[in-house]
């Protein structure tokens, strides 16, 4: 189902669900679009907790991000190694054990760099094997355009490296831009495999209409008597 | 024959297929190759063989030395290492691949001819520097090709240790057991159980590869050799001695 049809299959069921209830039954749909991408938010971190299978559908793959060059040794945060080069990428979701990003790496797919979620990328350089490979340390402070920063070590291996691939999950896959990098558009298909359409359809309606009507239930006064 | 079918002929990321196989767990390559060393580790196996290293000397007097060694033997010049496949029970590495006395053809164009060779029988003085290289106090050798003839293990193109069957078995299991026992003390309930379980499997094929495949005279003779007290009044305690 695409974006566009999504939301309004949720506003027709709305307003089916209100018909006669409600005197104002005008609902704006793009309000419903993004509630429908906040609750896939919500579905992928309840559905991390029961395990990571139930996750591979909602893996989108970006491919060719532009490596940018800044000397950001002089970060207070990087205490060991050379890092002379990032990229930015979409804010991922908030899933159990971060498993979010699965892939960060040359578009070949050949080298998958390991990533840190926090300062233990400056313990990399004592790992028993792997010291020497390419790492990566991805911030999680969001900035107000929708990207983080992913600072990358030890890339001085591979050479005339200039673009990477990212396999995520995207947290709202409507409000970002890079460049070189197709966006979602209203057009296209909804981020998410059928069941889960549906359950966000079924969420959001029950939502709209079972949960508000229930606190509008209007207040009889108690009129039954004792039969003595 | 013998030696040659008992050699490991598994590379290291053997492994990772067969945890995927065996258990159906992801794991980046980075983190399973710490795992896995981990778990190589816990085995304790190290099979060394003679390799023969040949490279040219650097401008700066230093030659180096590959990622497997181990302990150095002799460092000379190549030609002298001809005399060296007149022994059976060595088989020489030449920069990765094996040689064997029948192809001692190619040895000897590649090295040139034997009568041309320095075979005074005394070996270079070097010194073993900490950053992986040779130097050379007495002269220069700048240029000059130099052979080394050191132990060490039998590496894949990864330079991580080549294994055998027992030993990629045994790692995988060692590593699912250490990735299930992460997730389970970190919150994930379903790992707690085949934590358990790859804890058994784990153990049990770790004892299995500790097993010798390739097995010297010397070694037999040790085993044989081994004296039991047929009283024996203490339990629970291991007496080791230094061989």
């Amino acid at each position: 189902m695409k974006i566009i049809e999504l939301g309004s299959a949720i506003r027709n069921h709305i307003i089916d669900g209100l018909g006669g209830e409600t005197p104002n039954t005008s609902y704006s749909r793009d309000q419903l679009i993004d509630e429908a991408f906040i609750y896939r938010d919500r579905l992928i971190f309840e559905l991390s907790m029961k395990g990571r299978h139930e996750l591979s559908p909602f893996y989108q793959t970006l491919d060719a991000i532009p490596i940018m060059e800044a000397d950001l040794s002089t970060n207070p945060i990087i205490k060991s190694g050379i890092c002379r080069s990032y990229i930015r990428i979409p804010i991922p979701s908030v899933t159990y054990s971060n498993v979010s990003i699965e892939y960060i790496g040359p578009v070949s797919k050949a080298k998958s760099f390991k990533l840190y979620f926090d300062d233990r990328f400056n313990h990399h350089t004592f790992r028993l094997r792997t010291s020497k490979e390419p790492y990566a340390y991805v911030d999680l402070d969001s900035a107000s355009d929708g990207l983080i920063d992913v600072m990358l070590f030890n890339l001085n291996k591979i050479k005339d490296l200039r673009y990477l691939t990212v396999r995520e999950i995207i947290s709202n896959p409507l409000s970002f831009q890079i460049a070189d990098c197709c966006t979602l558009a209203e057009e296209d298909e909804f981020p998410a495999p059928l069941y889960v359409q549906d359950m966000i359809i079924d969420k959001i309606v029950q939502r709209y209409v079972t949960q508000y009507r229930q606190l509008h239930i209007p207040d009889f006064p108690n009129k039954q008597t004792d039969k003595t | 024959m013998e030696i040659k079918s008992n050699l490991p002929k598994y590379t290291f990321l053997h492994a990772k297929a067969m945890l995927d196989e065996l258990y159906d767990m992801r794991i980046m390559e980075d983190s399973f190759i710490e795992k896995a060393y981990i778990s190589y580790k816990a085995i304790g196996n190290s099979y060394s063989y003679k390799h023969v290293f040949i490279g040219i000397v650097g401008a700066d007097n230093k030659l180096e030395l590959p990622d497997n060694v181990e302990y150095i033997n002799m460092v000379n010049y190549p030609t002298y290492f001809y005399d060296i496949l007149a022994y059976d029970n060595i088989f020489l590495y030449v920069n990765g691949s094996r040689l064997f006395s029948e192809v001692s053809d190619e040895w000897a164009s590649r090295f040139g001819d034997k009568s041309v060779s320095d075979r005074n029988g005394h070996n270079l003085t070097y010194n073993l520097n900490t950053d992986g290289t040779i130097s050379f106090p007495q002269g220069d050798f700048a240029g000059k090709q130099v052979a080394v003839l050191y132990d060490g293990l039998l590496v894949d193109e990864d330079c991580n240790p080549m294994l055998y069957y027992s030993e990629v078995k045994a790692i995988a299991h060692n590593v699912a057991y250490i990735e299930a026992r992460k997730k389970a003390f970190s919150g994930d309930q379903l790992m707690g159980s085949l934590m358990q379980y790859a804890k058994k499997e784990a153990d049990t094929a770790i004892a299995n590869a500790t097993i010798p495949e390739r097995f010297t005279y010397n070694e037999l003779d040790q085993l044989l050799n081994i004296n039991v007290s047929y009283n024996r009044k203490v339990y629970n305690r291991a007496y080791k001695f230094k061989s």
